[in-house]
């Protein structure tokens, strides 16, 4: 057999994770409810793209704003910790997991630092 | 270097905290040579890429050559940072010492945005070209140490001359990035204070993977908490060292039949793989350390060339048979093909790196991830190929 190069051989490590994974939000204190909580987002999405995402859903405007649907969105794992935007939804799901979903909590102001 | 301690140690934990801060020293004194050059027009969407550039293609010139006013020879700048630090800190300090010897002052107001909108790229330019980029920003939240091992995985190692330039070459920008003015993404601010938040955010994520819960950070007080990102700013190792033998464990309990009877003393309950918020609990009596083998998981994280997807995943410090897992052991679970195991040299394909240095194959995880980690928990190993 052909000896495999080494760039042959990184090949298949940088084709994106295109597998499912179960997002659940919960809301936490004063922050707008979500008829639907459960959400199949593509692992290889960054967790920004799961922030963009949820505005979105709850209509709450752009970054930065200050009327009352386009203030701050403030995101965390398990209760626990605000990932970075660029950790991918899968990383998440494969450390931080609970029951098969990522649970992520959202609040309108800083809940868990 | 002091330690402070509430009661005296047994002789086991006093070696391994000696241990461990004689190797967090050495991390913590790591430096990186970095070149500075100035681009203070701003860049243009669709400029050339470089080697391994988004998939897409898309990338941003660097207009450097459009500096009005800068004297030649005085566009670089060069200085000697820790490997833990971040660019925020260092911005101030490039602002007062290179961009206002360089452009005067009406210069600055007419060329110049203000200081809020700056950013660094790294230079991907060859020997004898004009500075310039791939327009993607250096985050802000990333320590020096990423950066620079970043731009290390993406040259490939040489056989003949396995060493490399370890100058880290970057490009301050003095307009807005391109990206910046998108309003469905939010704005990252390059302040002191947004890094702090989120070097705290990595500090509480590291703490989670490593034990599935974050009260050993939640726990601290706030002045505590606060002194490991005091530290970094001020370049206090002392700070630093106490802050470290809050938040990390120490590598015993494995080795010696004294310390195997520690972590068993020291441990209530241990969860496997795959975790989740209710996963291991390391509760520890009277305080006593945690001992790194007793951790759900090594907080790690590999980075691969030309923009491959980063990989965590859940590995603990201990295999089936209680034996400790290696960088061996990662790689062949990790990235098989990349080191296959039935290759007699496991670093013929690509080798991997922390802090620069390459990483030998029999380095235990657990010991890694307490002793050499960055200053925010978390063990960033780069993998580069081999020519």
């Amino acid at each position: 057999m052909e000896p495999i190069s080494p760039r042959e051989a990184l090949q298949p490590y940088l084709k994106p994770d295109t597998t499912k994974v179960i997002v659940r939000f919960k809301s936490v204190g004063s922050a707008p409810i979500m008829k639907q909580n459960y959400y199949k987002i593509t692992g290889s999405h960054p967790f920004s793209a799961v922030h963009t995402f949820l505005r979105k859903e709850l209509g709450w405007g752009k970054p930065g704003g200050t009327s009352a649907t386009g203030g701050e969105l403030f995101l965390y794992i398990n209760s626990a910790f605000a990932p970075a935007p660029d950790d991918t939804v899968s990383n998440l799901y494969k450390s931080f997991q609970t029951d098969g979903q990522l649970i992520v909590n959202y609040s309108t102001t800083p809940a868990w630092g | 270097m002091s330690i402070s301690s509430p009661s005296p140690l047994p002789d086991h934990l006093r070696a391994a905290q000696g241990n461990a801060s004689t190797f967090r020293a050495l991390t913590w004194n790591l430096k990186i040579p970095v070149q500075i050059s100035l681009a203070v027009g701003p860049t243009v969407p669709g400029g050339q890429g470089m080697k391994g550039d988004k998939a897409d293609g898309q990338g941003y010139s660097s207009d450097i050559g459009a500096r009005g006013g800068v004297a030649a020879g005085m566009d670089k700048y060069y200085m000697q940072c820790p490997r833990y630090t971040y660019l925020p800190i260092i911005l101030p300090e490039l602002r007062d010492n290179f961009v206002n010897s360089v452009l005067a002052p009406d210069e600055l107001e007419s060329l110049a945005s203000p200081i809020e909108d700056w950013w660094f790229e790294v230079d991907t330019s060859h020997d004898g070209e004009d500075a310039h980029g791939n327009g993607e920003m250096c985050k802000w939240y990333w320590p020096l140490d990423l950066i620079h091992l970043l731009c290390l995985i993406n040259q490939p190692r040489s056989n003949s001359s396995p060493t490399h330039s370890q100058t880290l070459r970057l490009i301050l920008h003095l307009h807005p990035h391109p990206n910046s003015t998108d309003p469905t993404k939010p704005k990252v601010s390059n302040s002191l204070e947004a890094c702090r938040i989120r070097y705290t955010s990595l500090i509480k994520e590291a703490d989670y993977a490593r034990w599935g819960n974050t009260r050993r950070v939640t726990s601290l007080r706030r002045l505590d908490l606060e002194s490991g990102w005091n530290s970094i700013v001020e370049g206090d190792y002392d700070a630093q060292a106490q802050f470290a033998n809050k938040t990390l464990p120490l590598p015993f309990g494995l080795h010696t039949n004294s310390d195997a009877g520690s972590i068993a003393s020291n441990t209530h309950s241990q969860s496997g793989g795959g975790g989740g918020a209710g996963g291991a609990s390391i509760a520890t009596a009277s305080n006593a350390p945690d001992s790194a083998y007793a951790a759900r998981a090594i907080p790690f994280k590999i980075y691969l060339p030309y923009n491959g997807p980063v990989i965590q995943d859940v590995i603990p410090p201990l295999n089936t048979e209680g034996k400790a897992n290696t960088v061996k052991d990662l790689l062949y679970r990790i990235l098989p093909g990349l080191f296959p195991t039935t290759s007699n040299d496991l670093y013929s394909l690509a080798v991997p790196y922390l802090h620069g240095v390459e990483l030998p194959s029999d380095a235990e995880l657990a010991w890694l991830a307490c002793c050499s980690p960055g200053a925010d928990g978390w063990l960033r190993i780069g993998i580069r190929l081999c020519e």
